[in-house]
């Protein structure tokens, strides 16, 4: 039987991972907090065996591929959530870490949030592709096999979503 | 820009960023659908151990069904009902009702294939 104190600091420490995997997937906060919460429950059904140091990979799997179920199954299909933008979500700066009190740090900070922010606000069909490769470091090959699209259309989609990203960070800061 | 200088401008700057913070609502949550899941512990139990308790649970449906089978129960009231149904209502239909069931059965199957078609329309190419 599960202690659930043991559990619950499993959850502590690995709840912010789960999350950020799930929120950046998804780019959306209240889809997230759903996913990991599926996630954890998953981890609770077989918690004995996943008490050892693999449990951080275990759980990073789960949640992209629920994430990936989610993005197909719930929210149309591909073709039409790739055209759609991000409407009627949840503001996203609720979720985002606030930056440091320092004036500098304070001003990484809020490029920091404006990057994430528009990490998350890219389009589903850039910005997947674009996490999977930045932060889950698979290749285009493997992407294009995950989301079981052509490998043409995963670099291009991931060039689109880079090219949408320096725009933003070009256009609040000027030219990097 | 070459694609291979913002390919690594663009992992630089995503490198930067960090782990986005889960909620504080998180948390309670979980703990909140453990305990559900926990006033359910038949949900916990591996797959072989729930098939057993399915087939024990029909059998003890079985068992009374098949002791009441072999009652004498002529005289009840309800089985007199019931009986009666069957014998004018349900026996001397069962083809045309058969038949409606499985009409109903295809339309069923036709609308889904419609549906999903439909559906698969807007899926990845």
């Amino acid at each position: 039987m599960t202690d659930p104190r043991e559990f619950e600091e499993f959850v502590r420490r690995h709840q912010n991972m789960v999350y950020g995997t799930a929120v950046r997937m998804l780019g959306d906060a209240a889809e997230a907090e759903d996913v990991a919460q599926t996630v954890f429950l998953k981890a609770y059904e077989r918690f004995d065996r996943l008490r050892g140091p693999r449990a951080g990979g275990w759980l990073r799997t789960v949640t992209r591929n629920l994430c990936l179920n989610h993005l197909t199954r719930f929210r149309a299909r591909w073709r039409l959530f790739s055209e759609r933008r991000a409407e009627g979500r949840r503001p996203l700066e609720d979720s985002i870490p606030t930056p440091g009190t320092q004036v500098l740090e304070m001003e990484r900070g809020q490029r920091r949030d404006r990057l994430e922010r528009g990490l998350r606000n890219l389009p589903d069909h850039q910005r997947v592709p674009i996490v999977l490769f930045h932060f889950e470091q698979r290749s285009y090959r493997q992407i294009a096999d995950l989301l079981r699209v052509s490998l043409g259309k995963v670099k291009t989609d991931i060039h689109r979503g880079r090219l949408a990203l320096r725009a933003l960070m070009e256009a609040e800061d000027g030219p990097a | 820009m070459d694609p291979r200088d913002l390919e690594v401008l663009t992992a630089r700057c995503l490198a930067r960023l960090p782990e986005p913070q889960a909620p504080p609502s998180l948390l309670p949550s979980v703990m909140r659908a453990v305990a559900r899941r926990n006033a359910r512990p038949w949900q916990l139990w591996p797959w072989p151990l729930q098939a057993a308790a399915a087939a024990a649970a029909l059998l003890l449906a079985w068992l009374p069904a098949q002791a009441l089978g072999r009652w004498d129960g002529a005289g009840a009231p309800l089985l007199q009902a019931a009986e009666f149904l069957w014998l004018f209502f349900f026996e001397p239909n069962a083809a045309y009702l058969a038949a409606v069931a499985g009409v109903m059965g295809a339309v069923s199957l036709l609308v889904c294939a419609a549906l999903s078609s439909l559906l698969r329309e807007g899926s990845p190419e």
